[in-house]
């Protein structure tokens, strides 16, 4: 009873952030004039108001929101399938991944490929080639994982492929133009605002099969919480668990890097926030608050990135370890006394 | 008492007196050297007067030239001191602006080593490297240390940045380092005002002085026929890249340039010397009154593609005019001569003057 209590609480939170995210933004729109906006109509004398908010904020907002949810999850899921308190999203190297596509695309490419006659450049090519790099590393593990009998084997190589691709990463800034060393750092950064309305459908499609996928791994998880043979007497095939999860946590991954860019620390934090907040270790109410703490924590970290009024913006990546770690200490600190 | 009291108030005046003789021989010191440099005490040296380069001073001997390169970071700094007796005539050039100025003062043959080949377009070089007369020197930021040792060069030429902490081990070869601090100029012909630096360096002083005249005759040319127009359009400049748009601050080379070629800036306010970031909904609240839209950009680019990565920018209806950094010599060719960039700012925002350009950096994209 106290859980849900806790679940609904965390749930208006969600909605009330959300609703400041369409509200605040780094440029000063009333209130009544957002209002107005939402209801359809034009503000006169600014013509790019309806589309700052209609077409940047909400889509934004939806972003923060599903990436957040996405990154907490993958965190929890991977927490739980490998018993390690330190396994995030970036532990397995399949960010690390998206990392490599995206540096090829700018260092090496510098932002233009021409396959035949088509030749597309941008937040496309980007997105394109994170997708393709995270995906290729998480077929990699899923074959790995078939022949690694250990969980422990499979974390070394996921942290191996991290320090291989960030070799490669290294070795094309070394010979890169000033430029394309700049948009990579810049897109290192991550932020929400690079999904625009066309490609946020894409977006939230993934992220939700994603989401749910992991939403059916609920109960094998909490029987791998007891040991893999526990989980085994149960009926629980182990291997396709194993195969699941991989499938879950890299598309997500995958998903929220290619087209934010590496999101810090959420995967990593959220899961302990909700552990610490419910005090359980059952994924059936553990998932859900995971999400939402992960969706309010993106929510908050977006609104924080438009605080300067000066029209500058701080990195997302910046504000996230930034908020989360005093909040994790905090917790700990808490639970301790 | 009284006798000492005299005595004591004598010896305080011949101090005072004394103290007044020292201030005005000291006096009559400086302002005799004052507009003329001296290194060896009393030798007068003629100063080379910059007209719009700031962090420059060079004063020439009969037998040598001292140049002195103020710290653009830090005013009561220096960036570095050099005193040359004759030209040089091997020199380890770090970038691929030097190697094309180096051509244009037809001194080819002092380029002995460089760094970054894979960015260097000019054909001179790149032969003398697939032929070995030149030295490839590796990256820039880290350049072979062995390489530079064999190639005994006279001086390095790299670039500085900010909080570099300089070149490392290779500073400690005792090889003069002469560094290009002219890319922190803030006007267009300050930073080409160099050329008449880097002339006298190969003993070139007569063409870079006469390169340099006539690229500012042209710029000033350029300027009066722009300050004329009788519209002033107004000008957004670059696009944003993931989630920020950066624009050059008031303080900026990029903001003089569009201010010389009768544009109205629409972020002239922005405080800075260099790029401010900001983020994309706050630049197209205002971009929307740009009448011209100019973007640097290494590739391709279309409207389309542009909304569909930011859609913000739907709201922009300015015509694009776009210059592909990696087919044009934007980058070569335009820090010292300015007034290329120039002409072709003003053939695009008037059209009504008549002014044809014939560096078309930039081409307008079709919507």
């Amino acid at each position: 009873m106290k859980d849900k209590y806790k679940l609904k609480l965390l749930a208006v939170a969600m909605v009330l952030l959300s609703i400041a995210n369409v509200l605040w933004g780094s440029l000063d729109i009333p209130v009544k004039d957002v209002w107005q906006i939402l209801c359809g109509k034009e503000i006169d004398g600014h013509p790019a108001w309806s589309i700052i908010v209609l077409q940047g904020r909400i889509p934004q907002m939806l972003t923060a929101l599903f990436t957040g949810t996405a990154l907490g999850t993958c965190g929890l899921l991977l927490q739980t399938a490998f018993r390690n308190p330190l396994a995030g999203p970036s532990i397995l190297g399949i960010d690390a991944g998206a990392n490599l596509g995206v540096a090829i695309v700018l260092l090496l490419l510098s932002g233009t490929a021409t396959i035949g006659s088509l030749t597309i450049g941008g937040h496309l090519l980007v997105v394109t080639a994170a997708m393709i790099g995270a995906l290729a590393i998480m077929a990699l593990l899923m074959l790995l994982s078939r022949l690694l009998r250990s969980q422990v084997m499979l974390l070394i190589t996921g942290v191996i492929i991290s320090y291989v691709t960030s070799s490669i990463i290294q070795l094309l800034n070394y010979s890169a133009t000033e430029q394309g060393v700049h948009s990579f750092v810049i897109w290192g950064m991550g932020n929400f605002a690079s999904v625009g309305i066309e490609r946020l459908p894409v977006f939230l499609v993934l992220s939700a099969i994603g989401l749910l996928l992991a939403l059916l791994l609920i109960k094998p998880l909490d029987a791998l919480l007891l040991g893999d043979r526990y989980a085994e007497n149960l009926g629980i095939r182990i291997g396709r668990v194993r195969q699941m999860l991989l499938l879950v946590t890299g598309l997500l991954t995958a998903t929220t890097t290619a087209f934010c860019g590496p999101i810090a620390f959420i995967g990593l934090a959220v899961p302990h926030l909700a552990r610490l907040s419910l005090g359980t270790a059952w994924h059936k109410t553990l998932m859900p608050a995971t999400m939402l703490i992960g969706a309010n924590l993106a929510l908050v970290c977006n609104l924080l990135s438009t605080l300067p009024r000066d029209g500058s913006i701080i990195p997302i990546s910046v504000i996230t370890p930034l908020i989360g770690a005093p909040v994790v200490l905090h917790v700990i600190l808490k639970q301790k006394s | 008492m009284f006798c000492s009291h005299f005595f004591v108030t004598l010896q305080k005046i011949m101090r005072v007196k004394l103290y007044i003789i020292i201030y005005i021989c000291l006096s009559f010191l400086l302002l005799s050297c004052n507009g003329k440099g001296t290194d060896r005490g009393d030798e007068a040296g003629d100063t080379l007067q910059f007209r719009y380069a700031k962090n420059l001073t060079v004063v020439t001997f009969k037998d040598r030239m001292v140049a002195t390169l103020r710290n653009p970071w830090d005013s009561t700094s220096v960036l570095g001191k050099y005193e040359l007796e004759k030209p040089l005539s091997n020199i380890a050039v770090f970038g691929s602006v030097h190697c094309a100025l180096f051509h244009e003062l037809g001194a080819d043959d002092v380029v002995g080593g460089i760094c970054d080949l894979e960015f260097i377009n000019q054909p001179s070089i790149k032969k003398g490297v697939a032929e070995g007369r030149i030295a490839n020197l590796g990256n820039s930021m880290q350049p072979n240390l062995e390489k530079i040792v064999n190639l005994n060069p006279d001086a390095l030429m790299p670039s500085p940045f900010e909080n570099s902490g300089g070149l490392g081990r290779v500073e400690r070869l005792g090889i003069p380092i002469i560094w290009c601090a002219d890319y922190m100029e803030n006007t267009p012909l300050g930073r080409a005002e160099w050329i008449r630096f880097y002339g006298r360096l190969v003993g070139r002083a007569k063409e870079a002085d006469s390169i340099f005249n006539t690229v500012e005759a042209r710029y000033q040319e350029l300027c009066r026929k722009a300050r004329n127009a009788e519209t002033k359009p107004r000008l957004l400049p670059e696009m944003p890249w993931s989630g920020q748009w950066t624009l050059p601050g008031s303080g900026s080379s990029s903001t003089r340039l569009y201010q010389d070629a009768g544009a109205e800036y629409l972020f002239a306010h922005l405080k800075g010397n260099g790029g401010v970031p900001l983020s994309t909904e706050k630049v197209v609240d205002k971009a929307v009154e740009a009448d011209i839209w100019i973007i640097k950009h290494h590739g391709n680019l279309d409207r389309q593609q542009m909304i569909s990565d930011t859609p913000l920018l739907a709201s922009i209806k300015a015509p694009i005019w776009w210059c592909d950094t990696s087919t044009t010599l934007l980058y070569e060719e335009t820090p010292f001569h300015p007034e290329r960039l120039l002409e072709n700012l003003i053939s695009i925002l008037h059209p009504e003057l008549g002014i044809h350009s014939e560096h078309q950096y930039f081409q307008q994209i079709k919507d």
